[in-house]
């Protein structure tokens, strides 16, 4: 099942699936390491602001309109 | 993070004594600043201006330090993971407050030494500390900084040993 | 090239995702990985990054900064102030009357009074230091991204905005940081409504000549109708010249570490000096051509309505006549131009006066209430000074921008302006 990456709950771990969206997008989640297969941890909460997420034992906040283009499965 | 019961509690009762003090001054703090400021009639200058400043923005400031260890009662009453995270917060803000009203203390005994050796036209820019006593400087945020140390150190210590073993 | 005829258009992402690939097997055959323990990061973030408890422990830590920039500087204000007054006594015993007037009067008594601005600043940058080094900063753009997305911007413009509160010239000077131009664009161009610190002093003399008890409301009624400009303006740009989303919001939020204090203090000298460099060359030729005007022609009382200045005051007045301005005091706005806290000054030199209560009672028998409301949102609102100017052309490389910067400040002002004097009208004050 994919999901969208806001949708999620703060301590769920996710496998990135899916990215929709323009070349930009993708190439600057590409620089941040967000590629295909990429384990990713949410740890904020819901609240239809920012997520922030944990990837390779850094910290990304990533604004609600890119979470929403990202799809993962858990 | 397992945190002990019986330690758990301990630290509740103690962030809800902080939080409370904190709580109280800022909210004494910002009556007396809002009555000074808005020359209210009805506003009875709350406590002594003397020990409570009267200064709207520092009262609110304490009281969301107050509340910010008060939010951590219950999760370390429960002794869950967040326990600390609010303990740690709390006193570091409380900290952060303490140096800066310590440091315009300081520079404002600067001003007032400065008005008191600066050769005579130019002593008037200084007029303003030229009867400066320390005292005036005393802030809630730096005497509220003493119930607030055994948390520093609880907080530091946790740090320190969580850096020697990972 | 070959790379990318075999691997068709996604080669960058292709080459990226194998690197990753090799470097977690690298990680996974190199490296035991004990059982995860909550750092000191996810303790801290837990409460600074609440949902609830985020923005009021951002708001106390803000408080931090600005009682430790502007109280705590003050008496090293009072220093730098002491340092020029002196240059200038000594200046002014030159024997060549010109240069003793330019020297004395020009550079050390104009520069010298906004040079002393220099103590909040480099506090400003060294607490600014002190919370980015500490790994905060970046936090607070999570933090206030929400709000910011429903104005057009994403939370990377907020730093800018709120640095704005402090000097307008750091504030653009940070809009560096954000990556989308349009978004980078918008932020410059709003930043100057966020009412600096040097607008401060022209509120306080007419709001205490004009409002008296009320003079408190009317001060701060300045900063939040500059918010409201700002936010306006900002929505204006977005569905008109700058049309589109927002660029997407991505950022990496440092590990907390503990500032040094060696570490702060470089870093507060290196912002601090790059920005006295450039409002020292602005201030320095603004200075010396607004000095010049006042004293050509030569002889004439300086500042009088024969000098220079007050030709141009003269000459500009019937343009401000709706709003009620006297040519004295479009004089000291233009004086202004070169750096806000000069209203005052000037107004002193321009009607001949010296100290705050004759200038206040100059003005008071001059303008009326409203009028002298217009005027504070006329200072509000029109270009910050000189040096930030400068530092738009800089910043957005383009001489196109700056103008449009500097003609739409002066368009929203007046418009401002004017529409006080209306309201003032329709409400039946005179």
């Amino acid at each position: 099942m994919d999901l969208p990456l806001n949708t999620l709950s703060s301590g769920t771990e996710a496998k990135i699936t899916k990215i929709i969206g323009g070349c930009g997008l993708i190439k600057r989640l590409t620089e941040m390491g967000l590629t295909h297969g990429t384990q990713v941890k949410v740890v904020s909460e819901p609240c239809g602001g920012p997520v922030l997420i944990e990837v390779r034992d850094t910290r990304l906040a990533l604004g609600r309109g890119v979470a929403m283009k990202i799809f993962v499965e858990e | 993070m397992g945190l002990n019961m019986k330690i758990g509690r301990s630290i509740a009762a103690y962030s809800l004594i902080v939080g409370l003090f904190y709580l109280v001054f800022g909210l004494l703090e910002l009556v007396n600043g809002l009555s000074q400021t808005f020359g209210l009639k009805w506003a009875i200058t709350a406590v002594n201006p003397a020990i409570v400043s009267p200064d709207i923005f520092s009262g609110v400031t304490l009281a969301i330090i107050g509340l910010i260890f008060l939010f951590g009662v219950r999760p370390q009453w429960m002794a869950n993971k967040d326990a600390a995270s609010y303990l740690a917060v709390g006193t570091l803000l409380a900290t952060v407050f303490f140096a800066v009203y310590l440091a315009i203390m300081g520079s404002h005994a600067v001003g007032w030494g400065v008005y008191h050796i600066a050769p005579e036209p130019y002593a008037d820019i200084f007029a303003d500390w030229a009867e400066w006593i320390w005292l005036d400087d005393l802030r809630p945020g730096i005497w509220l900084f003493a119930l607030a140390v055994p948390g520093l150190y609880y907080t530091l210590k946790m740090w320190l040993s969580r850096k020697k073993n990972p | 090239m070959k790379a990318k005829k075999v691997l068709g258009d996604d080669a960058d992402i292709v080459l990226a995702d194998a690197r990753y690939e090799q470097i977690s097997k690298i990680i996974e055959a190199s490296l035991v990985k004990g059982e995860r323990k909550r750092t000191v990061t996810d303790v801290l973030d837990k409460v600074f990054l609440n949902k609830y408890v985020g923005i009021p422990a951002f708001f106390a830590l803000l408080w931090a900064v600005f009682q430790f920039t502007f109280e705590a500087s003050a008496p090293f204000m009072g220093l730098i102030e002491m340092l020029f007054a002196w240059l200038s006594s000594l200046a002014a015993q030159i024997p060549n009357e010109v240069v003793a007037s330019l020297l004395a009067d020009g550079i050390f008594g104009g520069l010298g009074f906004i040079l002393s601005f220099t103590a909040p600043i480099f506090f400003l940058f060294f607490a600014l230091s002190l919370l980015e080094d500490s790994g905060y900063l970046a936090r607070v753009a999570f933090v206030f991204d929400k709000l910011m997305f429903k104005l057009g911007l994403h939370g990377r413009s907020f730093i800018p905005m709120l640095l704005g509160f402090g000097c307008n010239l750091p504030a653009i000077m940070a809009a560096r940081s954000i990556e989308g131009k349009k978004d980078r664009l918008i932020t410059i161009l709003t930043v100057p409504f966020m009412s600096c610190a040097a607008r401060l002093p022209v509120y306080v003399l007419i709001a205490g000549a004009f409002f008296a008890s009320h003079a408190a409301t009317a001060v701060w009624s300045m900063y939040v109708i500059g918010i409201v400009v700002a936010i306006l303006f900002a929505l204006l740009l977005r569905k008109t010249i700058l049309k589109g989303e927002p660029a997407p919001f991505i950022i990496e939020l440092p590990t907390y570490k503990m500032p040094t204090l060696w570490g702060s203090v470089l870093h507060m000298w290196e912002r601090g000096v790059s920005f006295l460099k450039k409002a020292g060359t602005y201030l320095l030729v603004g200075a010396i051509i607004l000095w010049v005007l006042s004293v050509l022609p030569w002889g004439v009382e300086a500042g009088s309505g024969d000098s220079l200045i007050g030709l141009i005051g003269q000459t500009l007045q019937p343009l401000f006549g709706p709003l009620g301005f006297n040519w004295q005091i479009v004089s000291s706005l233009v004086f202004a131009f070169l750096a806000k806290e000069l209203v005052v000054e000037s107004l002193g030199v321009i009607y001949g006066v010296g100290g705050e209560a004759s200038i206040q009672a100059a003005l008071v028998a001059s303008i009326t209430p409203v009028s002298a409301f217009a005027l504070m949102v006329f200072t509000l609102l029109y270009v910050p000074c000189l040096a930030t100017v400068g530092v738009i052309k800089k910043e957005t490389g383009s001489w196109k921008w700056t103008l449009f910067a500097v003609l739409s400040e002066m368009a929203i002002a007046y418009l401002g302006a004017l529409l006080i004097v209306g309201l003032g009208g329709l409400l039946g004050f005179s």
